[in-house]
């Protein structure tokens, strides 16, 4: 956590050069592989499926901006019995975030709900950052862009499954190349030594975000399971003696080939998929079998599970071979059209009990300075409740969070609740997003040791924005 | 299946009899020279494409339309038309699940896992297997998932029998049953969803304005009828739209005297829900080019509103595509798409051998769906790369059930049938509980670093078959084809019926053939079979364990053939 290592990718200084070669033109005489991939980095992407509504994430701790919320959503503010002294979302037990350079803000502060408490603590500690009102985009946009349609938007805004894919993969659905597995090509174009199996890793479902041209996703089991093939593993299912453990042998093997020679391409796909992952599943819970356990202890759900088997897989990448990874997990049930109040404060406490061990894990192992865990989620939600819900939006806030993160701040813009502020659509307070995701996206890039001919390369709309608001690290 | 081609050849053939039997008549009466006539050849009447000719064809089709089948099944079906077995399924009456809950509930109180027990029953024993598979695939297009209710047995119990009397029903009368339904409203939470409040700022709910539109009915954007987008896939509708749509889903709430939730009759969640206009937007509202003026009430409005979804030209090719899938491909293509829209569109569907499916009105699901199972590309020996279907992971495993029990299962006393959507151990796939409205996987899904995805062939079921999930599948099977059999005292479930498989466990070749052919209509690659019969016959048979080790030998065969890119794939 020294200032020194935050500080050594991306100043001020020479983020305005870096942006200012971002033009396309300029990078494509650059050449490749030029990844940077010294050391070790891994990048983990929190995925939170439905739509986390930003405005009871992270909340006006000022009377004007409270209040003004409180107006837009009173049913929400009620159910959550704000009034109350005990309440989460009573102004007063909103946990501050001491944000730097607060003059930006006017006036405007900040805090997050009590179930983000270990995130808070992140942030004014310095270690987390909170990037505001970011969102798919293809150029700057406002209100009257987006209401007259003369700036050039992504498409099917506020879609589900759309707004996914085009947050991990910058197209609707049926994309092919996520930027988590674009990344990991270039790491693995870079590095000859890595074993490309390892480069990208879920430890939830195999999203498109790690879908890249070499890179594909590979599924790691949970902490503890030892994989194994039960027809095999289990000796009395066969019997006993030289025959059937001949027919074991054989059977091992059928159950690992990858090609019987099919024609069809569904079952080229299927057999590819499945005799590739037995066999490597059961060769990387042998592996893991062998870790140090953590002294740091995770929580029983889903996340946590997710990011105890991420940090397992970081302590051992000296066994695996490999300098540089990009993780994926991911939540659902953010999509709170209804009861908003009921489940967002549980599901705020599963991301804040995961991430929390997460950081304590990384620290044990010394590991902190060199991952960036940072969060997305289809899009934000509508200012104005719905009764004690809310309805898809477009922008909304996120969330980094690592050793090497110039933290304690807010990176972007976070509108205030004034509907009048022309970031807003005109119905309903949706956000049009003042940060594009690919700049987001590219700054996370930068970090990881992509250079600017590889970034442009991803994100090919990068060049339309200004890149120097975003210095993460 | 060499004479499947002539499908089309004895269409053309009837045609040319029937001109020749009209010009003959003609040219009767006038005269000319004498001439010789040569022995008019003999007639071939040809057989429609559609007859089960073989014992593969016989089991291709029930894998395609069906839930698996016995050798007396398959065999039984061998000589008949594929739109016979279609007419006699379509008339069967339906088995439901409310009243057969309700009458059971008495001696059972947990609702909840009564509703997947009671469907899990359904999918391995009810005779109705063609409505139980459509149910199954309409579940996974309008998507309610129980997990929003728990506890609510009844409620899912409800919507199952909604979708299952209407599978061969007309679209529009399913899209407002679902509507209507408890399930639908609350899952997507326009159940009591109340009209604006200028005073507080308050809006109506958007979600299923939204998601009916996007997955119930016309999609994203606009289709030809083959079901491809039309250039520059323009969008179907706007953000204004669903702010219109929204106004329209307000005031519904359960069956009472008024909205509040309080005086709601006591099994409201398994009746229709009840319009109340007090809760009703009296705001005009204006979506997809229809206007519904101001104050008019919440049944007129939704009337208006499903009539203008479903008249949409889109509804037809996106539904149509889905069902494909659904049945019989992963990837239909665009020709498919438009054989099976146009018999949605017309209401009729007329097979080969004649049989009429439908009622002749537009939206007609037993024609859409008998043009999916009877098409041409279905039933012809051609094997393009491309076809087939990844199958499901609950169909895989009905299969296996239906394929080798004899004996009645009561999936009440397995605790496994609770919830199989683990991948890692169980199915990757629970009926009505998907993790969103989106489905277990996605209808334009391509799977990342695969052949298909590269070629650009859709492929759904991909989305959940992934490395955790493919052992998590072998090790789930195995508990039924590894265990079982052994334990039958403590496991007295599943007891398969391996009579024929045990007499051929000292012929590996005949062994592995007979599964085949039951198993994957005959489709093994020649590596397979080859792999397979030199496992099998590596494990010894013992004369003073005879029984034993055959079963050891079945047993391994099965762990093989469910372990096959063959059995993975239908095609």
């Amino acid at each position: 956590m020294t200032y020194y290592n935050r500080r050594q990718f991306l100043t001020r200084s020479t983020l305005g050069v870096t942006g200012a070669a971002l033009g396309l033109s300029a990078l494509s005489a650059q050449s490749a592989f030029a990844a940077d991939t010294s050391g070790y980095k891994a990048i983990i992407g929190l995925m939170f499926y439905g739509g986390m509504d930003h405005n009871d994430t992270i909340l006006p701790t000022d009377a004007p901006s409270y209040d003004a919320l409180k107006a837009h959503r009173p049913d929400i503010f009620s159910d959550y019995n704000s009034e109350s002294a005990d309440s989460s979302r009573n102004r007063a037990n909103l946990l501050q975030l001491n944000v730097a350079e607060p003059a930006r803000f006017t006036g405007r502060t900040f805090g997050l709900p009590r179930e983000l408490s270990g995130v808070a603590d992140m942030f004014n500690a310095g270690d987390a950052a909170i990037i505001g009102n970011v969102g798919p985009l293809l150029e700057p946009a406002t209100r009257d862009d987006f209401e007259t349609g003369s700036a050039l938007l992504p498409k099917r805004i506020f879609s589900h499954n759309d707004q996914q894919s085009t947050w991990m993969a910058l197209g609707t659905e049926g994309t092919r190349l996520g930027w988590g597995g674009q990344f990991a090509d270039a790491m693995i174009a870079a590095d000859s030594t890595m074993d490309p199996l390892y480069a990208a890793i879920t430890a939830g479902n195999p999203d498109v975000f790690l879908a890249g041209d070499r890179a594909r996703a590979f599924q790691i089991p949970s902490v503890g399971s030892q994989l194994s093939f039960n027809a095999i593993s289990k000796r009395w299912f066969l019997g006993y003696g030289d025959g059937p453990d001949a027919a074991r042998a054989k059977l091992e093997a059928f159950v690992q080939r990858q090609d019987f020679g099919q024609s069809n391409l569904y079952r080229q796909d299927v057999i590819g998929e499945s005799g590739r992952g037995i066999s490597n599943q059961i060769e990387y819970s042998r592996r893991a079998a062998a870790a140090t356990p953590f002294t740091t202890e995770f929580a029983n759900n889903g996340l946590s599970k997710q990011l105890h088997s991420i940090a397992q897989s970081i302590a051992l990448k000296g066994e695996i071979g490999v300098n540089r990874q990009v993780f994926y997990a991911s939540m659902g049930g953010f999509d709170t059209h209804d009861g908003q109040p009921n489940s967002l404060a549980g599901r705020h406490a599963e991301i804040n009990s995961a991430v929390s061990a997460f950081r304590d894990a990384m620290i044990e192992i010394g590991e902190w300075e060199n991952v960036l865990v940072f969060t997305m989620s289809d899009f934000g939600r509508t200012i104005v409740g719905n009764g004690n819900g809310t309805d898809h939006g477009w922008g909304g806030h996120q969330f980094v969070m690592g050793g090497s993160v110039r933290g304690g701040r807010i990176y972007g813009d976070i509108p205030s609740p004034d509907l009048g502020d022309p970031q807003y659509t005109a119905q309903r307070g949706r956000l049009i997003p003042t940060t594009a995701v690919e700049q987001y996206a590219a700054s996370i890039g930068q970090w990881f040791g992509l250079d600017s001919g590889e970034l442009a390369q991803v994100f090919p709309n990068l060049a339309r924005f200004d890149r120097s608001a975003l210095s993460l690290t | 299946m060499g004479f499947r081609v002539l499908g089309r050849v004895g269409i053309s053939l009837s045609a040319a009899l029937l001109l020749s039997a009209c010009g003959g008549g003609g040219d009767s009466s006038i005269p000319g020279p004498t001439v010789v006539v040569p022995p008019a050849p003999p007639i071939v009447v040809a057989k429609p494409y559609t007859e089960l000719a073989t014992r593969e064809e016989a089991a291709r089709f029930l894998i395609q339309a069906g839930l698996g089948a016995t050798d007396a099944q398959i065999d039984a079906a061998v000589g008949t038309d594929a739109a016979e077995w279609i007419a006699r399924q379509m008339a069967m009456p339906a088995t439901r699940t409310l009243a057969p809950m309700q009458a059971s509930y008495a001696t059972r109180e947990d609702t909840d896992r009564h509703h997947s027990r009671m469907l899990w029953t359904n999918f391995l024993q009810a005779d109705d297997v063609l409505r139980q598979r459509m149910y199954y695939a309409l579940s996974q297009i309008f998507v309610v998932s129980d997990n929003a209710f728990f506890d609510e047995g009844f409620k899912s119990a409800h919507y199952t029998d909604i979708l299952t009397d209407n599978a061969f029903g007309n679209y529009r009368q399913l899209l407002e049953d679902v509507t209507y339904s408890p399930a639908m409203g609350e899952y997507l939470t326009y159940y009591r969803n109340r009209k604006g409040d200028a005073r507080t700022g308050r809006m109506p709910d958007e979600n299923y304005a939204r998601e009916v539109l996007q997955l119930f009915s016309i999609g994203l954007v606009e289709l030809n009828p083959d079901g491809t987008p039309k250039p520059g896939a323009p969008e179907t509708y706007d953000n204004e739209d669903i702010i219109g749509l929204a106004r329209v889903f307000t005031g519904l709430s359960g069956e009472g005297p008024d909205f509040g939730y309080n005086n709601q009759v006591a099994d409201w969640r398994n009746r229709r829900m009840k319009a109340y206009d007090s809760q009703h937007s009296t705001l005009e509202k204006s979506f997809l080019g229809t206007i519904v003026p101001e104050n008019t009430g919440a049944d007129a409005s939704i009337g208006i509103a499903l009539d203008t979804i479903a008249n949409h030209p889109n509804v037809g090719p996106f539904l149509s595509r889905q069902l494909i899938q659904r049945f019989t491909a992963s990837s239909p293509s665009p020709a498919y798409v438009a054989r099976v829209n146009a018999a949605f569109e017309s209401g009729v569907y007329e097979a080969p051998n004649g049989r009429r499916f439908g009622t002749g009105a537009r939206g007609d699901l037993a024609a859409a769906l008998a043009a999916v199972l009877l098409d041409e590309t279905v039933h012809d020996d051609v094997q393009a790369a491309n076809e087939g279907k990844v199958r499901e992971p609950v169909l895989k495993f009905i299969q296996y059930h239906r394929t080798f029990s004899t004996a009645p299962i009561n999936v009440y006393e397995d605790w496994r049938f609770n919830d199989t959507r683990n991948p890692a151990t169980r199915l990757a796939q629970h009926p009505l509980r998907s993790n969103s409205v989106f489905n277990f996987y996605r209808p334009g899904y391509l799977a990342p670093g695969s052949v298909t995805g590269d070629a650009g062939y859709t492929a759904p079921e991909m989305q959940i078959v992934t490395a955790g999930s493919s052992l998590g599948f072998a090790n789930f099977m195995s508990l039924f084809i590894l265990s079982t059999p052994d334990n039958p005292v403590d496991q007295p479930l599943f007891q398969p019926n391996w009579t024929t498989e045990l007499s051929m466990a000292d012929d590996p070749a005949a062994l592995v053939d007979h599964l085949a052919l039951k198993l994957t209509a005959g489709q093994l690659s020649a590596a397979t079979r080859t792999d397979m019969i030199d496992v099998i016959g590596t494990l010894p048979l013992d004369p003073e364990r005879d029984a034993a080790t055959r079963q050891d030998r079945v047993q391994l065969a099965l762990t093989m053939m469910f372990a096959s890119g063959a059995y993975a794939v239908q095609n």
